[in-house]
């Protein structure tokens, strides 16, 4: 157990950093540069721990110093409770209400530090931060209870026995395309919109805080990315070696992130806070309550199209 | 451009693994057009140490120098803004606009970029003597 | 935490500082936006940040040095200030430029208008976030800059225009590859301008943002693109005529509304007419010496505008006979276009600063005197108002 805890924590920790190394040569390579080395990540990581920790004179350092610790800590947690490679994860305990609470720890520890960091800039970027997680999190949410829904119950490991996207396509497409803004790339980088807020909440952050800051949210693009592969490509078909599955798993979660994260950043530009609400609370929200009504009114209509082993 | 793209990507592990970051890709020579303006050099033959390219050049990168025994003319690159207004007046043509353009140095306590063509000539002893300044933009 | 207070419909109210150091500014200015929730409802400005006493050291070097210190003004109108500099002393001085060494300060002017309205589009991108389309026209304004390298040496700074004529001469060769690399820059730009005007999420940020009418266009003093978007049709090219541009037949580009959208419109416009201008213009570069020798400048005093990327810049140069100029004055473009930022930034959101800040293009670099303007009063400051020390 000891030893599963210690190698899932290592390899999310290595595939997050690798997985952003990879978005960034993608994102580089689409706009006809070379981008920087696929480790990079993990020596901005390095270098920054390194450096000196300065708190601003804010009203409450507590909290300025507490929301880099959260957005780890809560993400490190979820490495152990998402299935990374089999059916069951590392302390074989997943329950999918909780993992979705976690993953929206980061966030608010954005929002937290941001409001702490009394600077009106940090200011502006939590309260684009609030706007962003409850636009997002709305279509995601409904899409992962359509499949728990679907499977019967709320354990991750029961509902990644099946790729739902063969029974519930409509929610897998309003679950990935939430993925640009939980990684916090263009078109949804407001919070932290360099050429208008200059970083918005990360802007009085330094050093060891600023790594952990970050980490926290380089988890959580990793965690959300393998969380919807392991729960609509299910990572328990592959009964290969735990070593295959892994590398099949993450296989998925690169190309997940390099068409809908890094292709997204290339090609777009940032948009308004206001229009972001719209966004996401239209059409994808629209997809995944689709789904959810089909389902509930038991037409299992891609049983009907393809003739697929679905529930 | 899958295959440059793999490349790429391969060299970027091995570059990453064997710790090499942070200095540049490639010190390839880049060609530059004829006309190109780098860093001017003295042709310690044919300078008369007359002092005219001190006299002109814009930034004050040009120092002439006399002592009793010699006379000594230093360009200092570091200073220089490359406007060949010293190649252009130099009534030997003793100056030429070199195609050197990399005059970064690694060593931050190298005379490089700060002695460079420097010209040393012996004065004999009937020459007048000038006072011992450096030109200045005046 | 400089919040303000809680408005009426309970959006906070902060004070924002943007500058003089920050992501969206190529070049330092403070501007302290008052702003509810996400919408700007007053602005204070700041210039003054890039002084360099650069009028004092011109009357301190001799003539020859000058050339090379007015270039330095700015990078990316770096002919446009020698080429008015070098027009003035020889107005002075009466001195007649071959008609090569006027075109070819024609190709030069030409040239950097090019460059400088990729570099706008490019801006423009970052602005919005759209960092892809960045990469790409500040890609292909590396050919404009290969170009102006085998012209003349050097990518800015070029170093080519003398008083009586140019440096550098044009020879058949150049002449030729310049002319393949304009015909790759036609193709180019009307990539570029799909690329800005049809994209979805260029429009959807910039339609209606920043927008300023005819009348305080004209009333504000804006010149050069910024005001052509509102409206006005003044060139200086067209209006004075100075190098080549007498031989040629230039219309102003204009557009409507003044935002930025608008203003995309017109730089990407003058953009192809400036690639067609300088095929035409090495297509009909005469033969003939590029320089003249003169004298000596006797005392006397001009003062003349050229259009730079920007607008219209004036010179006002002043000798006294001696080696040294009596006085040197430069009103560069931005600094009458600073007044126009006050309309266009009331009432816009935050998201929308970095954007207008650039869609008028400064370049604060150029301008260097201080002016306050308060937002929300309509203001201008006067030369009387700084003497007497009203503000």
């Amino acid at each position: 157990m000891i030893a599963s805890i210690i190698i899932a924590l290592v390899y999310a920790f290595v595939a997050a950093l690798l997985l952003q190394g990879i978005r960034r040569i993608v994102v580089a390579h689409s706009q006809f540069r070379k981008g920087p080395s696929i480790f990079q990540t993990f020596y901005d990581f390095f270098k920054l721990m390194g450096k000196e920790s300065l708190t601003p004179n804010v009203t409450s350092p507590l909290l300025f110093n507490l929301a880099p610790i959260l957005s780890t800590a809560s993400m490190l947690v979820a490495a152990l409770i998402i299935p990374l490679a089999a059916t069951t994860s590392a302390v074989g305990a997943g329950d999918m209400i909780l993992v979705i609470y976690l993953l929206a720890i980061p966030p608010i520890a954005l929002i937290l530090g941001g409001s702490a960091s009394g600077s009106p800039y940090g200011a502006i970027g939590a309260a684009r931060e609030v706007a962003l997680l409850i636009a997002y999190e709305t279509p995601f949410i409904i899409a992962m209870v359509t499949v728990a829904l679907a499977a019967g119950s709320f354990q991750l490991g029961t509902i990644s026995a099946t790729a739902w996207v063969t029974v519930l396509p409509l929610a897998a497409i309003a679950a990935i395309w939430t993925l640009p803004a939980a990684a916090a790339v263009q078109p949804f980088d407001i919070a932290e919109a360099e050429t208008e807020i200059v970083s918005g909440p990360y802007v009085e952050y330094s050093g060891p805080n600023l790594a952990l800051l970050q980490l926290g949210q380089w988890l959580k693009t990793f965690l959300y990315a393998s969380l919807i592969a392991a729960v609509f490509f299910g990572t328990a078909i592959y009964h290969y070696e735990p070593i295959v599955n892994l590398i099949i798993q993450f296989a998925i979660i690169a190309v997940l992130v390099t068409a809908f994260i890094a292709f997204w950043q290339a090609t777009t530009a940032r948009t308004r806070v206001t229009r972001v609400l719209r966004y996401y609370w239209t059409i994808p929200t629209a997809l995944a309550v689709v789904d959810l009504i089909l389902y509930l009114a038991g037409v299992r209509y891609m049983h009907f199209l393809f003739g697929w082993a679905g529930v | 451009m899958a295959s440059g793209f793999l490349k790429d990507l391969l060299r970027s592990f091995t570059v990453g693994i064997a710790g090499k970051t942070g200095t540049a890709r490639s010190a390839a020579e880049l060609e530059v057009p004829p006309a190109y303006r780098g860093t001017p050099i003295i042709d310690p033959e044919k300078c008369i140490l007359c002092g005219r390219c001190g006299k002109v050049c814009p930034a004050g990168a040009i120092a002439l120098r006399t002592t009793p025994t010699e006379k000594t003319v230093r360009i200092f690159v570091g200073h220089c803004v490359f406007c060949s207004e010293c190649a252009m007046i130099c009534p030997v043509s003793a100056i030429t606009m070199s195609k050197v353009w990399n005059t970064v140095v690694t060593d931050r306590l190298s005379r490089d970029t700060m002695n460079e063509r420097e010209i040393k000539r012996p004065r004999s002893k009937d020459e007048k003597a000038s006072s011992d300044r450096p030109s200045a933009s005046r | 935490m400089t919040v303000a207070g809680v408005n009426e419909r309970g959006f906070a109210k902060l004070k924002v500082p943007i500058g003089p150091s920050h992501p969206a500014l190529e070049e330092p200015a403070r501007f302290l936006f008052e702003v509810e929730g996400e919408k700007v409802v007053d602005v204070d400005y700041e210039i003054g940040f890039n002084h360099r006493s650069i009028e004092r050291l011109c009357q301190e070097r001799p003539f020859s040095k000058i050339v090379y210190l007015v270039e330095r003004i700015c990078g990316i109108c770096s002919h446009a200030h020698p080429l008015n500099h070098v027009e003035r002393v020889e107005d002075i001085a009466d001195i007649k430029v071959p008609e090569r060494a006027k075109y070819i300060r024609t190709i030069y002017a030409e040239l950097e208008r090019i460059h400088s309205h990729m570099l706008w589009a490019g801006i423009a991108g970052e602005e919005i976030g759209y960092h892809t389309l960045f990469m790409y026209t500040w890609r292909e304004r590396e050919k404009v800059l290969d170009l102006f390298e085998m012209l003349s040496g050097n990518r800015v700074m070029h170093g080519c225009n003398t008083i009586g004529g140019v440096k550098w001469n044009i020879s058949e060769e150049q002449a030729r590859s310049a002319q393949s690399a304009l015909s790759y820059l036609d193709t180019t730009a009307d990539k570029i301008a799909k690329a800005v005007l049809k994209d979805g999420s260029i429009a959807e940020r910039g339609k209606g943002i920043g927008g300023l009418s005819k009348e305080d266009a004209i009333r504000l003093g804006a010149v050069g693109p910024n005001a052509r978007a509102s409206g006005v049709p003044e060139d200086t090219r067209v209006m004075c005529k100075y190098a080549a541009y007498g031989d040629f037949d230039l219309e102003p580009q204009i557009a409507n509304d003044g935002d930025v959208v608008a203003q995309a419109l017109v730089r990407l416009a003058e953009l192809k007419q400036s690639i067609h201008l300088t095929k035409d213009l090495f297509a009909a570069l005469p033969e003939g010496p590029i320089k003249v020798e003169y004298d000596e400048i006797p005392p006397g005093r001009s003062v003349g505008r050229v259009e730079a990327p920007r607008g219209e810049l004036i010179h006002y140069v002043e000798t006294n006979g001696s080696r040294f100029f009596e006085r040197i004055k430069i009103r560069a473009p931005t600094l009458a276009n600073i007044p126009s930022y006050v309309p266009k930034f009331l009432g816009c959101q935050v998201a929308d600063i970095p954007i207008i800040a650039a869609s008028i293009d400064p370049c604060f670099s150029c301008t260097d005197r201080v002016t306050i303007i308060k937002g929300g009063k309509r203001t201008v400051v006067s030369g009387r108002d700084l003497k007497t020390g009203r503000i």
